[in-house]
């Protein structure tokens, strides 16, 4: 029986190391302590907006992972959300996902790639990017086959997505999961880096014959 | 009604921010997203090219499902009769470039 929080910890660890990355999680003292002090100061009557946008903040970081550029330097960092730290399988998913932003900031660590971002279409291929490296890293440790609809799912709030950005979003992991159907690793740099550290630390955590 | 001005007035300064900061970056010559150019492909369509999947975006343009060649992962694209172009081992079926 594989210790899948053990192969999350791995990841977690090759993928930072490779793609140069920080993680914050919500039990990350300053964090904690500032969220603490904010929550202070919400309790002053006049500060009725600042509770409205801790309370926004705090469902997005108890749901949402999120991967920043360092301010300043090269690199990212990681704010893992609760969810995702709940559940070994999601925290495999999710280091892998988020590590193929990382990926882009690492190759290209300019405002462009900001302002690509700002496209609806190109966030759409982004995004369509992170959610097959995370689809494929969940599908070696479970075997469980996914759907495109269920695997973009999860961008149908908070991305700002059209419908035919959505429809995009869904192709581009289409074909994905046809390379993978043909027992292929997808043509994506970090499915190749989730792979190799799987093999090099838990294969046995690999349960799909075909990329074993 | 005091509180309404407060958040009114934590709106305005976003707001205010915001502006800025796109002032700022249009001035400072900030780049447009590298959009790829319009073909007037088919939505939805997928092709190979370089030996890359290719997917047809909304706005008729050719984007690159990944960004890798199929060749990194020992494979060859293909257009299959139905479905979507992948990456599949040579034995599948025909390289379509």
């Amino acid at each position: 029986m594989t210790d899948l929080a053990a192969v999350a910890t791995t990841l977690r660890a090759e993928l930072s190391a490779r793609y140069n990355t920080d993680e914050i999680t919500p039990d990350t003292w300053w964090l904690s302590l500032s969220r603490t002090a904010l929550g202070a100061v919400a309790m002053i009557p006049a500060m009725t907006w600042l509770r409205q946008v801790l309370d926004v903040l705090d469902a997005e970081m108890a749901a949402r992972s999120v991967c920043l550029p360092k301010v300043g330097g090269d690199g990212a960092v990681i704010v893992y959300s609760a969810a995702a730290l709940a559940d070994p399988i999601e925290l495999i998913e999710t280091c892998a996902h988020e590590h193929e932003h990382a990926r882009v900031l690492k190759a290209d660590p300019d405002i462009q790639v900001a302002m690509d971002y700002t496209s609806g279409e190109l966030r759409a291929t982004v995004e369509a990017r992170a959610c097959a490296v995370g689809a494929f890293a969940r599908y070696l440790v479970t075997g469980a086959w996914q759907t495109a609809d269920e695997i973009v799912a999860p961008l149908a709030h908070g991305y700002l997505l059209s419908p035919a950005d959505r429809e995009h979003v869904a192709t581009l992991v289409a074909s994905h999961l046809a390379t993978m159907r043909a027992g292929v690793v997808p043509s994506l740099e970090v499915c190749h880096a989730v792979l190799e550290i799987l093999r090099a630390h838990h294969p046995g955590a690999i349960v799909v014959e075909a990329f074993r | 009604m005091h509180r309404d001005s407060l958040t009114r007035a934590a709106l305005r300064l976003c707001l205010v921010v915001l502006i800025a900061l796109g002032a700022g970056a249009v001035a400072s010559g900030c780049p447009a997203p590298r959009l790829p150019a319009v073909e007037g492909c088919t939505v939805g369509a997928t092709r190979c090219r370089a030996d890359r999947p290719q997917v047809c975006s909304s706005t008729g343009r050719w984007h690159d499902v990944g960004d890798l060649a199929c060749a990194a992962s020992g494979a060859v694209c293909v257009e299959g009769d139905a479905g979507v172009a992948h990456c599949a081992l040579a034995t599948d079926g025909g390289a379509h470039d």
